[in-house]
């Protein structure tokens, strides 16, 4: 099927259908979610399950109160979970996401040997993900609150400026495009509604929030926390172990991971490894960054959220 | 060049490329700690050290009680059980166990290759022929597996691999044909040089999969 057929596909006309549906669900969310990254996780999962994305992330620009402007990813969805995550979040996709927020506009749609460098290309289109889109938005008027796993270290509320990345496996059909972009283009006011965007002179609370949904308890009881490895179930299966394995940077890290055996706790860990507070926190911070464990507390759930950083 | 020449040289290269592929595992096990990469350095580790013996055995300590071809058959049938292991989904969470497994299974197979001065020297053709065939059997079921991870996941990795382990079986099944039909040095080199397309696929796959 080339290109042409595909735009006049009659199944394009159930992605616009479905639109409406969806941006009452999106008013509805914005009201009842308490951070915006779980708003924009939220719309990211709904994207990928409704308009056949692959992946799709939110980056935007996170101020620091010391040293200037990064670029963060805010909320990122995966449609296939056995696609490793470094694949899409590494320094060749932020320095197109830095560009494209440095230039304040997004990107058409296009294959990714015309968007990223032929070795980033090469690696997306391994892994399936031909076609990507991105998306801009900003409004000056607006604060975006700092991410939920940055929310310490000097960062400060910004500006609201943020780009979609958006990753297709076929190329999407011409509905799905516009469909994307109308709700994206909504997200900010959306968000205003609920609160979790913020006017200018806004006192900004960060209201951290765990997978299931009960509240974070900082720092009580943090050291019984149980840390497990997160299996790359694609390794040796789908992909070659050679290219997905993620390096651990640090001895530390290295050393802590080692000891992680999914039973002891964080307090049974430092003794183990003899890692002091910060060494031991800063090694956390890496694996858990890298995605190379999940940390549960006594019940087995996994913790998000800001508690690491406390 | 006589025919223990030929079969010596495509030893070499298979010890080569297994060496290689253990080599680089393991490097990269010491940097991100991943199962699956210890699983194939200490596998393709154990079948290199097997194709090493092999060549001495050949070519410098020639004598009857230097017999390591118990060692390599059963080491390669062993280390191929765990590169299996390590591919299924559903044994995710028994990697600890698995690796300890492997552990012990390479320390009884250094074992062994350490008392290949008191096994038999002359095993008969149909012992040979079951431990040589055991290899293939392994191997056949890593085909499936890979060929049914294809079959859904389309992935230029799992291609790869599933034609690996194929021509690997293929090769090692002409190979032990040896044992059983007399006189038959062709299907020596027949089934070494087939082994080697299947290993070069398997390095390919695992550099560029």
């Amino acid at each position: 099927m080339d290109n042409h057929e595909k735009l006049a596909h009659p199944s394009s006309q159930r992605t616009s259908q479905q639109l409406p549906v969806t941006m009452t669900q999106l008013l509805r969310a914005s009201t009842q979610m308490h951070h915006i990254d779980e708003f924009l996780t939220w719309i990211a999962q709904l994207t990928t399950r409704n308009l056949n994305v692959q992946v799709m992330q939110f980056w935007a620009n996170q101020a620091h109160s010391t040293k200037g402007t990064s670029v963060v990813l805010r909320a990122m969805a995966i449609q296939d979970q056995s696609l490793p995550p470094q694949i899409v979040m590494n320094a060749r996709i932020i320095e197109v996401v830095e560009f494209l927020l440095k230039e304040q506009r997004g990107a058409e749609l296009q294959h990714v040997y015309g968007a990223f460098v032929p070795h980033q290309a090469d690696l997306l289109s391994r892994y399936g993900l031909n076609y990507c889109f991105a998306h801009f938005q900003s409004n000056a008027s607006l604060l975006l609150p700092s991410a939920i796993s940055h929310s310490s270290d000097g960062v400060i509320a910004t500006p609201f400026a943020m780009i979609a990345l958006l990753f297709w496996r076929h190329m999407p059909y011409r509905n799905s495009i516009s469909s994307v972009s109308t709700i994206l283009d909504r997200v900010a006011s959306v968000a205003k509604q609920g609160n979790l965007l913020l006017p200018p002179d806004g006192n900004i609370s960060l209201q951290p929030t765990s997978t299931n949904g009960v509240p974070q308890q900082h720092n009580l009881g943090v050291r019984e926390f149980i840390p497990r490895r997160v299996q790359n179930s694609a390794a040796m299966r789908e992909y070659s172990p050679f290219s997905t394995s993620t390096p651990i940077r640090g001895k530390e890290a290295q050393q802590l991971y080692q000891a992680i055996d999914g039973h002891k706790s964080l307090a049974e860990l430092a003794r183990l490894t003899k890692l002091d507070t910060q060494n031991m926190e800063t090694a956390l911070r890496l694996l858990v960054t890298q995605n190379l464990i999940q940390v549960c507390d006594k019940t087995g759930q996994p913790i998000n959220g800001p508690w690491l950083l406390g | 060049m006589n025919s223990k020449q030929v079969t010596d040289i495509l030893l070499a290269i298979q010890a080569t490329i297994t060496l290689l592929i253990s080599v680089r595992a393991l490097y990269l096990y010491s940097r991100t700690r991943s199962d699956a990469l210890f699983s194939i350095g200490l596998s393709m580790g154990v079948i290199a050290l097997g194709g090493i013996c092999g060549l001495i055995g050949d070519t410098i300590l020639v004598s009857p009680y230097f017999n390591t071809l118990w060692f390599r058959y059963i080491g390669q049938t062993v280390s191929y059980l765990f590169i299996y292991l390590a591919s299924l989904r559903s044994l995710k969470q028994y990697t600890a166990q698995i690796k300890r497994w492997h552990i012990i299974a390479t320390i009884l197979l250094l074992v062994l290759l350490f008392l290949t001065p008191f096994i038999p020297t002359s095993s008969n053709s149909t012992t040979l022929a079951i431990l040589s065939g055991s290899r293939s059997i392994i191997c056949f079921i890593i085909f499936l597996n890979y060929a049914d991870i294809f079959i859904s996941k389309e992935t230029r990795f799992s291609f790869l691999m599933s034609l690996a382990f194929l021509l690997i079986t293929v090769g090692i099944s002409i190979y032990t044909m040896k044992f059983l039909v007399p006189n038959s040095i062709s299907f020596d080199f027949v089934g070494d040089s087939i082994r080697v397309v299947g290993l070069v696929v398997l390095l390919v796959a695992l550099f560029i999969g």
